[in-house]
């Protein structure tokens, strides 16, 4: 029960990336995906920005659950109004309303990241900060 | 030991590839669907079984062939390569391939045999007699065995590397790599068992081969002798054409020949034909039949370099054609109008629904009748309920009833490329079907039901054809598709596994259709804009279905990776062709760009394409091949890959596919690249 989480920029570089277990069923927060999934994992997220390419105009949301789906595992994504993609690949089941939540939050950090001066748009985020913030979330919501 | 290309890529010389690569252009990844289409047609054509006599065996072998089926086989590929497909300029004038089969009884006794022994050593009782008849309780056999088919793929990439690594030509190599998908079809889906419920590999013509040495009385001792035999009795031997073919030399047996063919025709009553046989002229290269049977074609891939006189080579293809035009189309034609008067045509009519209703209500629920009142314990003995024909123990129906005629029927209009007439004919007999439950029956109507459906829909969208846009439609939508064809297809994959554990046929069934479906698409596509949802949804179909079979693990490793190769290239073609930009670029408003400046994405064919998917399924193709066992063809896989990343805008994502704990560095570390 894992989750891998990816900022990815409007180019669709990557900008952030955490891999990070469940807290919840008993779980300690450390991921444990089988390495045929781990070795995998940036191709399927990847993969599933054709997906949201095709829907994101056409459906008046920004939260997808089910965007995509890859043995097991589930894809969600959230898009921000400058067309920054948060996008969750898990085969954690029925947690929608908890990733939508932490997608909400990671939104502010994010904006609040890019507020900062020494910080331009499709920088990769290597701020300290900004990543024990997100586990936090992660702890919380996830 | 290196190979030609054309005994590896499958129809080179055909006009009708030719064209569709002019149309859909080559590409690494796999061959145009229109190509798969055109081998699932030619699968389902007439089949023609040939008896020979020792002396036209002899005959045979002294041109350098076993016997004189397979001097008829090499004809096959002829046959196929001259066969334009279906387009609407050609409708009408069919032009049908064949294929050569061996007599029923020796297909039957192998089948029969190889049940046997797989019973045997499954630890049931084995006895087989060497008797003439065979059993009624013949059970349903597989198509072909289908633990040879990933020897046979693993072969035959063999052979595709050897060519690759001795071509530097891009266009063979694609070639090569295009014939590996190629051949997995033709071999999953063609096969020459005789099935209790299906037709398509029931011979039509019975073909005599003698020649003017044999006697009258060789010749119907021989055409007797076949019928003799007792026959399971789904087996239809009447509506068998009968041809005897006369192989003479022209110059010395000509009057022989002549006159057996005279007493042929008043003593028996039996259509013949002469060959005159001239032995001489250069020699011919004939190929290998396509469509061979898995075992077979394993047994003499020695002997694929064959050569005829061109002389025989000549008369044969003539008379081959003589055969089809003159004798065997207007044989199915007369008995497909005779079949429809007599049994379609009455269950249409509203007499004809009337009295069948009357019927099932007399027949299956004659115990709830009124006047079997009282005598309910003695229905239930009674062997079989009135009104229906199934023979419920031993699991078929007899050849003379009237669902099997109709079943016929529909079949050989699928022959005869009618696919709409097919199609209400298959539909007649579903409810009997599934009241009888009779499964082998059902699945297999309905897997072709779905079949003539797609097969008619997508010949109307025929990218050769070059109709007005305006005309293109389908009539396949959405809720067709999930309405009547999911439903079916899903209902024709349960009976196949799980009720009659046949796997061949289920991974027939999903892989033809699925493939229809990417037909439907592709052509679709190519009629542009307004189409694009519409081949979109026939696009994912046809990836739904191929995933169903690669995750039913009916396939093993190797056929699984060409699967999924076929998934990525299903991905790769999706929004082609592409749409070209009208609006040229206007020029900047400002004098000079700002450099940080976010870059706008390809808004024309923005969440079009599915390259990215593409690439993942690549990878997953390339990982089940293993780059340990078949490097060349893992690299090749990992060329596509680099290919398509690199049309991927931006350095950051290139950086983000080749980072060191994914699956591509460790496959391109593993290659040695």
């Amino acid at each position: 029960m894992s989750y891998y989480f990816a900022i990815l920029g409007t180019n669709d570089s990557p900008l952030y990336e955490l891999e990070i277990g469940t807290y919840k069923q008993s779980g300690d927060g450390k991921p444990n995906f089988p390495i045929e999934i781990k070795e995998l994992q940036q191709f399927i997220v990847n993969a599933s920005l054709d997906i949201l390419q095709d829907q994101q105009f056409k459906i008046n949301q920004i939260f997808f659950k089910n965007l995509d789906a890859f043995y097991g595992y589930q894809v969600y994504s959230y898009l921000t109004q400058g067309n920054i993609k948060f996008i969750i690949s898990t085969n954690v089941k029925n947690q929608d309303e908890s990733i939508r939540q932490f997608f909400i939050e990671v939104n502010e950090l994010y904006v609040k990241n890019l507020l900062s001066p020494f910080y331009n748009v499709n920088d990769p985020i290597r701020s300290v900060g900004f990543d024990s913030r997100v586990c936090l979330l992660a702890k919380k919501y996830l | 030991m290196s190979k030609s290309l054309e005994n590896v890529a499958l129809g080179l010389r055909s006009k009708f590839n030719e064209n569709v690569y002019n149309v859909i252009g080559l590409d690494m990844k796999g061959a145009p669907s229109l190509i798969c289409k055109q081998l699932i047609v030619q699968n389902y054509c007439p089949k023609i079984s040939v008896i020979s006599t020792t002396s036209s065996d002899a005959l045979a072998s002294s041109l350098g062939f076993g016997n004189f089926l397979e001097l008829l086989r090499c004809f096959e590929q002829g046959l196929l390569d001259q066969d334009p497909g279906i387009t609407a300029s050609n409708g009408s004038n069919l032009r049908l391939t064949v294929r050569f089969v061996s007599p029923i009884m020796d297909q039957l006794r192998e089948q029969e045999e190889f049940l046997q022994t797989r019973r045997s050593s499954l630890g049931g009782s084995a006895s087989l007699g060497g008797s003439d008849s065979f059993s009624q309780t013949f059970s349903v056999s597989e198509l072909y065995n289908l633990n040879a088919l990933d020897p046979f793929i693993n072969d035959h990439i063999k052979d595709v590397d050897s060519i690759i690594t001795a071509s530097d030509d891009p266009v063979h190599i694609k070639l090569a790599r295009n014939s590996i998908y190629l051949k997995l079809l033709t071999k999953s889906i063609s096969s020459t068992t005789i099935s209790s419920f299906e037709f398509f590999n029931h011979p039509i013509v019975q073909l005599f081969v003698v020649t003017s040495a044999d006697s009258l009385e060789t010749v119907k001792e021989a055409l007797s002798g076949w019928k003799r035999t007792a026959y399971p009795s789904w087996l239809d031997i009447e509506s068998i054409l009968e041809l005897v073919l006369i192989v003479v030399d022209p110059e010395k047996e000509l009057q022989d020949g002549l006159r057996l063919q005279e007493e042929l025709k008043l003593g028996v009553g039996v259509k013949s034909l002469i060959v005159p046989l001239n032995n001489s002229g250069d020699n011919v290269d004939v190929g290998k039949p396509v469509f061979s049977q898995l075992g077979e074609d394993m047994a003499r891939t020695e002997s694929s370099e064959r050569g005829l006189p061109r002389q025989v080579y000549e008369t044969f293809s003539d008379q081959i054609q003589d055969i089809i035009h003159k004798q065997l189309i207007p044989h199915m034609e007369r008995k497909v109008r005779l079949w429809t008067e007599e049994y379609v045509a009455p269950r249409k009519s509203f007499t004809g629904r009337f009295f069948n209703a009357g019927k099932k209500w007399g027949g299956n629920g004659a115990k709830k009748s009124f006047f079997s009142f009282g005598s309910s314990e003695k229905l239930e003995t009674t062997p079989e309920p009135s009104g229906s024909s199934y023979n419920k123990k031993d699991g078929y129906y007899n050849i003379k009833s009237p669902e099997m005629a109709i079943r016929r029927l529909a079949d050989w209009n699928f022959m005869l490329r009618d696919y709409r007439s097919s199609y209400t004919t298959y539909e007649l007999l579903k409810k009997d079907f599934l009241n009888d439950k009779a499964y082998n029956y059902l699945a297999s109507l309905q897997e072709f039901m779905i079949i003539s459906l797609l097969m008619g829909a997508s010949n109307k969208v025929n990218p050769l054809d070059k109709p007005p846009i305006s005309m293109v439609m389908n009539g396949i939508t959405a809720k067709i598709i999930s309405e009547v064809i999911n439903p079916l297809v899903d209902s024709s994959f349960y009976s196949y596994l799980s009720r009659c554990n046949l796997k061949t046929y289920s991974v027939r069934l999903l892989l033809i259709i699925a493939e229809l479906f990417f037909i439907l698409g592709q052509s679709t596509a190519y009629f542009g804009h307004s189409q694009a949802s519409a081949s979109a949804l026939y696009y994912n179909e046809a990836i739904n279905l191929f995933t169903k079979l690669i995750d039913s693990h009916l396939l093993e490793s190797t056929t699984n990776a060409v699967l999924m190769e076929r998934v990525a290239y299903i991905y790769s073609t999706f929004g082609q062709p592409e749409k070209s930009p009208k609006t040229t670029v206007k020029e900047s408003y400002y004098e000079q760009d700002n450099p940080r400046k976010l870059q706008v994405p390809k808004l024309l064919s923005f969440g079009q394409t599915r390259h990215r998917k593409s690439i993942l399924w690549l990878l997953l193709a390339a990982k089940e091949l293993d780059p340990v066992s078949k490097p060349a063809q893992t690299r090749l896989l990992v060329e596509c890959i680099e290919d398509e990343i690199a049309q991927v805008p931006g350095h950051d994502v290139a950086a983000w596919m080749h980072r060191e704990d994914g699956l591509l560095y460790s496959l391109k570390k593993s290659l040695g690249i």
